[in-house]
């Protein structure tokens, strides 16, 4: 774990198995490590030697892709159930899952889908969001996702769909910088309207990824390095929302870890640039 | 709370994921913006099989290279479409692999699927203290009777009417597996150890009384399955041996009387 510097940027990895080992010891020189909550729903095993060396190490978040915030699938109470022990046991920094459905019908999509931008919809994710954090006795963080589709009888935006859901949730916010872009492309809007419309104070925790493309529509895959559009928006983000904790998130062709070091590097090097401007 | 509109559109898209079905009833809720609805549909639709059928890959790597790309595709496109996920995390998406393959009549491939399924149940089981051998040799064998014996959580039995095991094992060893094909039934242990999942075979004696143990018979009961093939003077003895050789594989958690 490295020292970091007091006023700086909190920078992370998302944790993932080629990192396990060193990891476990320690040995890698980040401020916190996210894990993928259900990776880690498990009753042994090395999954479990893994998260609880990392948690004796590090700060950790838990990030989830199941919660299905957005269906209209009742709330798994066994999921929760789950989720509250892991936290129980971890203390994590931040809770975070996603602004989307990924169950419906009791069957778990495994995809983050997209939702109506409705005040109906607004209203029905806040309340379920509500009852999650009654439960974990604490506030979540919500993430916005890649989108291909939108639909047209939506009556907002997507930024005025994430800032009226968090009000009325009274939760965080993830923002996920590559979602952005990724949203941006595919639906033809500014991303700094976006940055612009989320209230600064809810944004607890900032994603950096990589994209693909193919055809004409922008794919949120994290395969990819961290690419210029998703810096320059991160000089933008850390303007206007401060000393938030980043990090970068890598679920395919992962490199080796020092690649994703001087990806965090460059990430604290904004940081320092425009947290001093 | 329900909100009838976002469930018949939830109903609708989930339809369109797992099936294909009412993708110009759901294009025409989409805004175009340049690009035409159906593409964007189709980035969930292929993302659905891709992302379920990465998982089953990942967890059955020696299916996949018994069957090839193309096959193994085709037959897990299937299976997803009778089995959808109903959990939350991706690693159980397989439970039901092997029992539908062996429905479909690929039995060489079932018992494949059945020993890969071990391997991922093995690799994340609960960590339980092992029995002490030292324990066991203080019970007196009168009171052996009314036990019951909790086999390590991470344990499975496999009875395989193939060469999948030996298929399995080349593979771990980087070396070339035979081709599938039915044998005589084999009898198998595949458990946790220090350095993975290992699987090793034992008899079908042992196969019978281990699994009676697992479903928390106690050892009386175990002593009426013994006696099948051994005389009543012999099924202590027999039964001791069994038990003995479980515990010292390291293959027993705990051993308790059943409470009155």
């Amino acid at each position: 774990m490295r020292a970091k510097m007091p006023g700086a940027v909190a920078l992370g990895l998302g944790l993932r198995p080629p990192f396990y080992a060193e990891a476990a010891r320690g040995r890698v020189a980040v401020d916190w490590f996210e894990l993928i909550s259900e990776n880690f729903m498990v009753d042994g095993g090395n999954p479990r030697r893994v998260l609880d060396a990392v948690a004796a190490h590090y700060p950790v978040a838990l990030h989830g892709v199941s919660l299905n915030l957005g269906g209209s699938d009742a709330l798994d109470t066994r999921y929760l159930d789950r989720l509250d022990q892991l936290a129980r046991r971890v203390k994590p920094m931040h809770i975070s899952d996603h602004l989307c459905w990924t169950r419906h019908g009791g069957h778990h999509l495994h995809d983050l889908l997209p939702l109506p931008y409705t005040e109906e919809v607004v209203q029905h994710v806040a309340q379920r969001i509500r009852v999650v954090q009654d439960r974990l006795g604490q506030n979540i963080l919500i993430e916005n996702v890649s989108s291909y589709a939108e639909f047209a009888h939506s009556q907002m935006r997507e930024w005025e769909f994430l800032a009226a859901v968090s009000e009325a949730a009274d939760c965080h916010i993830l923002l996920d910088l590559n979602n952005i872009l990724v949203s941006a492309h595919n639906h033809g809007f500014d991303p700094q309207q976006y940055l612009a419309a989320i209230p600064a104070l809810r944004v607890r925790q900032i994603h950096l990824a990589g994209h693909s493309v193919s055809g004409p529509l922008h794919i949120d895959t994290h395969a990819h390095p961290v690419p210029d559009p998703v810096w320059d928006l991160y000089a933008s983000a850390l303007r206007r929302f401060g000393c938030v904790p980043s990090m970068i998130e890598r679920d395919d062709d992962i490199p080796a870890i020092e690649e994703l070091l001087m990806e965090l590097e460059r990430a604290r090097s904004i940081g320092a640039q425009k947290l001093t401007a | 709370m329900t909100i009838p509109k976002l469930t018949a559109w939830q109903d609708a898209f989930t339809a369109y994921l797992q099936h294909g079905e009412g993708e110009a009833a759901l294009s025409a809720q989409i805004t175009a913006h340049h690009i035409a609805p159906s593409i964007r549909l189709d980035v969930y639709r292929t993302a659905y099989y891709a992302r379920l059928e990465e998982a089953l890959a990942h967890d059955f790597p020696a299916l996949l290279a018994a069957l090839g790309d193309h096959d193994f595709g085709r037959l897990m496109a299937d299976y997803l479409r009778a089995h959808p996920s109903t959990s939350p995390t991706l690693r159980d998406v397989g439970h039901a692999l092997p029992l539908w393959l062996r429905a479909r009549g690929k039995a060489q491939h079932a018992d494949l699927a059945a020993l890969e399924w071990a391997v991922v149940l093995a690799f994340d089981a609960a960590d339980t203290p092992l029995f002490d051998e030292e324990i066991l040799r203080r019970i007196a064998p009168e009171n052996w009777a009314g036990l019951s014996v909790c086999l390590h959580p991470s344990l499975t039995l496999l009875a395989l009417n193939s060469n999948a095991a030996a298929y399995w094992q080349a593979r771990q060893i980087s070396s070339t597996p035979p081709a599938l094909v039915a044998t005589v039934t084999n009898w198998l242990v595949l458990v946790r150890s220090a350095s993975g999942p290992v699987g090793l075979s034992i008899t079908e004696n042992e196969h019978a009384v281990l699994a009676r143990l697992q479903r928390g018979e106690t050892i009386a009961t175990i002593c009426a399955e013994t006696a099948t093939y051994a005389t009543r003077r012999e099924i202590p003895a027999r039964v001791a041996k069994i038990l003995a050789g479980a515990v010292a594989s390291g293959w027993v958690s705990a051993i308790s009387r059943p409470s009155k």
